[in-house]
C-alpha cells in the first residue's frame, strides 16, 4: 500500500514541480499566454475544435490542484489505510483530478464539457464508493443535480452555435440572448447555489479524502471558475439575478451551519457559503478578487478537511459532533491547524484569508450593490465566525463522549500530509500575492478608524444577539432548529419530494398508458382483432368446400378479369 | 490491391496457425470500408445498376458489418458449444448472417423496389432468431407483434411505391429524383403515410409496444442486431424519403416532430422505473430514436448530419449494453434488477465497462454520443426554444436512467437470492466492448466522416 501511495503523491508533486518550473520559465506572469486549437471538424461554418488556454489564471488553479490533490492522496493513504480497493480509489481520483484540469486548460465549450461532464460522474463515483444504500442516495441527489447543469450547458452549445464560436471570446464576434443567464444556471447548479443547494451536504456521504478534495477545492469551485472565465458574457440582468442567488446561499448557509450537528456537514456548508461569497463578487464583478479567493479558500478548507478527519478517524469513524470532543489533549497538530483553518476562514488578521476577505468587503464597499446587500454580507461574515467558534468548540471540548484516548500516536501519512498543507494553507496568500500583482489591493478605501472598526463591532453585536436568542427557550427554537437544520426544508424538497413525486406519477403513468392505451387497447384489442379477425374469418370460409370454391373463383375471376 | 494484400496476409496467418482468420478477414474489410469513405457526403453516386453509394450508406454498412461482427464475437457460446440448437440445419450464425446481408444490401440499393424488398427481408430471419431458440409462450406473442407492426404499417408505403414506379417510368433513386420526384402532388399527408412504415420500425412513441417484446425475448445475438442495425431502417428510409418525396416544413411534419419528441420523454421517463434490464435499455432506444428523428423533421442540414450520428452511436453503444446485460444474465440467471446487483464488488473490470457504457449512453464528452446529442439539442433549439428546452429535458432525463442503470447493476451487496452464481464469466463481451468504446471513442477525432 504504502508503494502505491507513495507513487501516486509523488507524481501528483513532480507535476506540480514540473508545472510550475514551466509556467516561470515561459513568462506567464508576466502576461504572455498559450494558445493552441485544435480543429476537429470543418463541415460547419464555425471554429468546432478544442482551445486549450494556459494563462496565469489556469497555471495558478492548475498548481493548486495538483498541490491538493498530492496532499490528499498522502492523508488518504492514512485515511483508508484498511481499504481493500485503495488502487481502484486512487484510479477514480486520478480521472477526477484529470478532468478538472481539462476543464482548467480549456475554457472552450466543447473542450470544457469533456471535464464538465467528468466531474459529475466521477464525483457520483466516489461519493457511492462506499456501497451503502444512503450513499447511493447521496450519489443520486449529486449526479441529477450536476445533470441539471450539464443540460443548461448542451442549451448554451446549442446557441453558441449559431454565435460563431464556442471559447470564451466568442463574446467579441456574436453574443445570444439566453447564453449568459443557462451558463449562470449550469455553474449554478455544480457550485451548489440556491435552489440545487441540496447535494452538498449529502455528497458527505463520500470518504473525506473526496471531501477534501472534492467537495473544498475542485467540484465547486468549477461552477464559480467557468462564471470567471466566461464573465463577459453576463449582463446587468444575469449579475442581479447572480448576486441574489448567492446571498441566499451565504445566508442560507451561514445559518444551516450554526444547527448542524454532523461535523463534515458544518464543513461542508462553510465551504457552500464561501463559494457564495465568491459568486457575490463575480456579481459586483471583481473577478480577480473572485479567484484569489478560490485559491486561497481551497487551501484552508482543504486543511479544514483533512483536520476534520482526522477527529473523525481517530474518534472511530463517528461523524456526529455531539460524540466528538477532546482533540486539544490528544491531536495537538490536528487541533491548532483546525484553530488556523478556522481564524483563516473568519477572517482573522494576517492569516491566509484575511487578505482575500478584505479585498471582497473593500470591494463591496466600493461598488454599487445597494445597502441592503452589503448589510447581508456583514449578516454572513458573522454567520462565518457563529459557525467556525461552534466548531473549533465542538471539536476541542472533551466532553468525555469520545473514544480518542485509545490511540496513542498519529500516523506518518496523517502528519505529512498535514505539515504539507499547512504551509499551503497559511502563508499562501502572501505567497500569491508575491507572485501574482493582480491579486493586490484593488481599490482604495477611506482609512479611517470607524470603518475599520464598523465590521467588527457589527460581527460581535451580532453574534450577541444570536447567543441570547438561542439561549431563551421557546416554541419558536424548536420550529427554528428543524428550519436550519435541514437548510431551509430545502434537503427535504429536492430530495424526497421530488424523486418521490416523479418516480410515483412515472409508475402510474406505466400502469395506465403503456401497459393500459398502447399495449392492451391499441394492440389487444385494437389491431389485433383487425389483423386476426380477418385471418379468422378467411379460414373459416376455407373450411366449408362451398366457401372453398367460392373464394378461389372469386381471386381467379378478379385476376383475369382485371389485371 | 489491398485485397490481395489481405487475402495474402490472412493465408500468411492461417498457415502459421492462426485459426481465427475469419476476424482478420472481417476487420480487414470493415478497414478497407473505412478506407472508401472518401465519397462525398451531398452527392448521391451510382456504382452499378443495383447498388448506389453515398457517405451515409457507406456508414451504415460499416455499422452493419460492425455489429454484425459484435454480435457474433458474444454469441460464441452458442457457436462453439457441442450442444448446438438447430432448427432444420441452420443455427443462429446463419440467421445473424442473414440479417447481416439483407441489411449490407438494404443500405447499398438504388432501386426503390429493392429498398423495399430489403426492408422486409431482414424480418423474415429476425422473426425465426426471436421464436425458435427457444420455448416460452411469450415469445410468440413478441414475434408477431414485431412482424404485424411492421409489416402492417409498410403496406402503404408499397402501393405508393408502386404507384410512384408507375407514374415515373422508372424506380431508380437517382433517376426519379432528377426527373422530379413527387413534385406535382401536395406531398403533407402523403408524406405521413408514406413514412408511417418507417416511423413504426424506427419505433416513434405511439407505436413501440414491440420493441420491448421483441428486445426482451430474443436472444442475445437477436438483441443486439435489432438495436444496432434494424431500428436505422427506419431512420435511413425517412432520410431518402424526405429527399425524393418533396415534403417541405408544414404543420404535418412539425405534428410528427413534437409528438416524437414528447414521446422521447416519455420514454425516458418510463425507463427510469423498469425492473427488466433489457427492457430498460429497449426504452433506452426508443429515446435516443426519437431524438433523432425530431431533430431529421427540422428540416436543417445539421439536423441530417446529428440524426446520421445518432443513429450510428447509438448503433454501436446499444448492443454492447445488451450484450453487458446477458453478461449478468449467465452471472444469475435473471434479468430482473433485483437479482442482478451488486456485480461491482466481484467483478471490477465488468462494471468498469458497464460505468462506461453507461455514461456514453447518456452522452459523455468527447463521445461521438455527445455530439450527436448536442447537435441534436442545438438543431432543435434552433427552431424553436421550446422544442430545444424539451430536447433539454431529454437529456436529463437520459442521464437519470443512465446512472440509474448503472447503480441497479452496480451497487450494494450481490443479491442473497442467487444460490448458485456462475463465476466464471468469459471476456468474449470485454473484447466487443472494447473494440466498441474505441469505435464511440475514436469517433470525435475523425468528426467529419460522421456528420454526414
Amino acid at each position: 500500500m504504502s508503494v502505491s501511495v507513495g507513487a501516486v503523491a509523488l507524481s501528483y508533486f513532480f507535476f506540480f514541480l514540473f508545472f510550475f518550473f514551466l509556467m516561470l520559465v515561459s513568462g506567464v506572469l508576466k502576461g504572455s499566454v498559450l494558445v493552441l486549437e485544435w480543429e476537429m471538424s470543418e463541415k460547419f461554418f464555425m471554429e468546432m475544435g478544442f482551445c486549450m488556454v494556459l494563462d496565469w489564471v489556469a497555471c495558478m488553479f492548475v498548481l493548486s490542484v495538483l498541490f491538493i490533490s498530492g496532499c490528499v492522496s498522502i492523508f488518504s493513504g492514512f485515511y483508508l489505510s484498511h481499504e481493500n480497493f485503495l488502487k481502484r480509489f486512487f484510479f477514480l481520483v486520478q480521472l477526477f483530478v484529470l478532468s478538472m484540469i481539462l476543464l482548467i486548460l480549456f475554457p472552450n465549450y466543447l473542450g470544457l464539457m469533456v471535464g464538465w461532464d467528468g466531474l459529475g460522474v466521477v464525483s457520483f463515483l466516489l461519493v457511492v464508493y462506499y456501497l451503502s444504500s444512503n450513499s447511493l442516495s447521496a450519489g443520486m441527489i449529486t449526479a441529477l443535480s450536476n445533470r441539471i447543469g450539464d443540460v443548461c450547458f448542451l442549451l448554451v452549445i446549442g446557441l453558441m452555435s449559431s454565435m460563431l464560436s464556442y471559447s470564451m471570446w466568442g463574446v467579441l464576434l456574436m453574443s445570444g440572448f439566453f447564453m449568459g443567464f443557462l451558463m449562470m444556471l449550469g455553474s449554478m447548479t455544480k457550485s451548489a447555489q440556491v435552489p440545487f443547494s441540496a447535494w452538498l451536504p449529502e455528497a458527505m456521504a463520500a470518504p473525506t479524502p473526496v471531501s477534501t478534495l472534492v467537495h473544498s477545492s475542485t467540484l465547486v469551485t468549477a461552477g464559480v471558475y467557468v462564471v470567471i472565465r466566461f464573465s463577459e458574457y453576463l449582463g446587468e440582468l444575469e449579475k442581479y439575478l447572480l448576486m441574489v442567488f448567492s446571498m441566499v446561499t451565504m445566508f442560507l448557509a451561514g445559518s444551516s451551519a450554526c444547527a448542524e450537528v454532523d461535523m463534515k456537514k458544518v464543513v461542508a456548508l462553510s465551504t457552500l457559503s464561501q463559494v457564495g461569497m465568491m459568486m457575490f463578487v463575480i456579481s459586483v464583478g471583481a473577478n480577480t478578487i473572485a479567484f484569489f479567493h478560490l485559491l486561497v479558500h481551497a487551501f484552508f478548507k482543504a486543511l479544514m478537511f483533512m483536520c476534520v478527519g482526522g477527529v473523525i478517524f481517530y474518534s472511530g469513524s463517528c461523524q456526529d459532533a455531539r460524540l466528538l470532543g477532546g482533540a486539544w489533549f490528544k491531536l495537538p497538530l490536528t487541533s491548532v491547524l483546525f484553530l488556523f483553518s478556522n481564524l483563516s476562514l473568519m477572517g482573522f488578521p494576517f492569516f491566509s484569508g484575511f487578505y482575500s476577505k478584505e479585498l471582497i468587503v473593500g470591494v463591496c464597499l466600493s461598488s454599487n450593490c445597494g445597502f441592503l446587500s452589503f448589510i447581508l454580507l456583514v449578516v454572513c461574515l458573522a454567520l462565518t465566525a457563529c459557525y467556525s467558534i461552534r466548531s473549533i468548540g465542538l471539536v476541542f471540548q472533551d466532553m468525555g463522549l469520545s473514544s480518542l484516548s485509545f490511540y496513542s500516536m498519529e500516523n506518518s501519512y496523517y502528519l505529512l500530509s498535514l505539515l504539507l498543507m499547512m504551509n499551503g494553507a497559511v502563508m499562501m496568500s502572501i505567497v500569491m500575492q508575491s507572485l501574482i500583482k493582480e491579486f493586490l489591493a484593488v481599490s482604495f478605501i477611506k482609512g479611517s478608524l470607524f470603518y475599520s472598526l464598523l465590521i467588527m463591532v457589527v460581527v460581535f453585536l451580532f453574534n450577541l444577539v444570536l447567543f441570547f436568542t438561542v439561549s431563551m427557550k421557546t416554541m419558536f427554537l424548536g420550529f427554528s432548529k428543524d428550519f436550519f437544520s435541514s437548510m431551509w426544508f430545502l434537503s427535504l424538497i429536492s430530495g424526497n419530494l421530488i424523486s418521490v413525486g416523479v418516480l410515483t406519477t412515472i409508475s402510474k403513468y406505466i400502469n395506465y398508458v403503456e401497459m393500459g392505451w398502447i399495449r392492451t387497447y391499441l394492440w389487444q384489442s385494437g389491431v389485433k382483432n383487425m389483423f386476426m379477425g380477418m385471418s379468422n374469418k378467411v379460414l373459416k370460409i376455407n373450411f366449408n368446400m362451398v366457401g372453398l370454391v367460392m373464394f378461389y373463383s372469386f381471386c381467379f375471376l378478379v385476376m383475369v378479369f382485371w389485371w | 490491391m489491398s485485397c490481395v494484400l489481405m487475402l495474402s496476409v490472412s493465408c500468411i496467418l492461417w498457415g502459421l496457425g492462426m485459426n481465427e482468420v475469419g476476424w482478420l478477414i472481417m476487420v480487414c474489410a470493415v478497414a478497407l470500408l473505412v478506407v472508401m469513405m472518401d465519397c462525398p457526403f451531398n452527392f448521391y453516386i451510382l456504382k452499378s445498376e443495383w447498388l448506389g453509394v453515398d457517405e451515409m450508406s457507406v456508414l451504415m454498412v460499416l455499422l452493419c458489418l460492425l455489429v454484425s461482427m459484435m454480435s457474433l464475437v458474444s454469441s460464441t457460446k452458442e457457436v462453439k458449444n457441442g450442444f448446438v440448437v438447430l432448427m432444420s440445419g441452420w443455427s443462429v450464425v446463419e440467421m445473424v448472417m442473414f440479417i447481416c446481408l439483407g441489411s449490407v444490401l438494404f443500405f447499398s440499393v438504388c432501386s426503390w423496389m429493392d429498398f423495399f424488398f430489403f426492408f422486409e427481408f431482414s424480418l423474415v430471419p429476425t422473426f425465426f432468431l426471436i421464436l425458435k431458440w427457444g420455448y416460452q409462450p411469450e415469445r410468440l406473442q413478441a414475434a408477431v407483434f414485431m412482424l404485424l407492426y411492421t409489416v402492417g404499417s409498410s403496406l402503404p408505403l408499397l402501393m405508393s411505391l408502386v404507384y410512384f414506379w408507375s407514374y415515373v417510368k422508372s424506380d431508380n433513386m437517382l433517376l426519379s429524383k432528377m426527373v422530379g420526384g413527387w413534385k406535382d402532388f401536395n406531398m403533407n399527408w402523403p408524406w405521413l403515410i408514406m413514412s408511417l412504415s418507417f416511423l413504426v420500425k424506427l419505433p416513434v412513441y405511439g407505436a413501440h409496444a414491440w420493441l420491448p417484446k421483441a428486445h426482451v425475448e430474443a436472444p442475445l445475438s437477436g438483441s443486439m442486431l435489432l438495436a444496432g442495425v434494424l431500428l436505422k431502417f427506419g431512420g435511413y428510409g425517412l432520410i431518402r424519403l424526405m429527399w425524393f418525396s418533396e415534403v417541405t416544413n408544414s404543420t404535418i411534419v412539425l405534428f410528427v416532430l413534437v409528438f416524437s419528441l414528447w414521446g422521447g420523454v416519455l420514454s425516458s421517463g418510463v425507463c427510469s422505473c423498469q425492473s427488466d434490464l433489457k427492457s430498460l435499455i429497449a426504452y433506452s432506444s426508443i429515446g435516443h430514436m426519437a431524438l433523432s428523428l425530431s431533430v431529421l423533421l427540422s428540416f436543417y442540414s445539421v439536423g441530417k448530419m446529428a440524426c446520421v450520428c445518432v443513429l450510428y452511436s447509438h448503433g454501436i453503444c446499444s448492443p454492447i449494453l445488451f450484450s453487458l446485460a446477458a453478461n449478468s444474465y449467465e452471472f444469475c440467471q435473471s434479468r430482473s434488477i433485483m437479482l442482478s446487483k451488486g456485480i461491482s464488488r466481484i467483478f471490477p473490470v465488468i462494471s468498469g465497462v458497464w460505468f462506461f457504457f453507461c455514461i456514453l449512453n447518456m452522452g459523455f464528452p468527447p463521445s461521438l454520443n455527445f455530439f450527436s446529442e448536442v447537435y441534436s439539442v442545438g438543431g432543435l433549439l434552433s427552431l424553436q426554444w421550446l422544442l430545444g428546452l424539451m430536447g433539454g429535458l431529454m437529456c436529463l432525463m437520459t442521464g437519470a436512467y443512465c446512472l440509474i442503470l448503472y447503480s441497479l447493476v452496480n451497487h450494494g451487496v450481490v443479491s442473497s437470492m442467487v444460490f448458485k452464481p456462475g463465476l466464471n464469466l468469459s471476456y468474449r463481451y470485454l473484447v466487443s466492448s472494447v473494440f466498441g468504446g474505441v469505435l464511440l471513442l475514436g469517433g470525435t477525432l475523425c468528426l467529419d466522416m460522421f456528420f454526414v
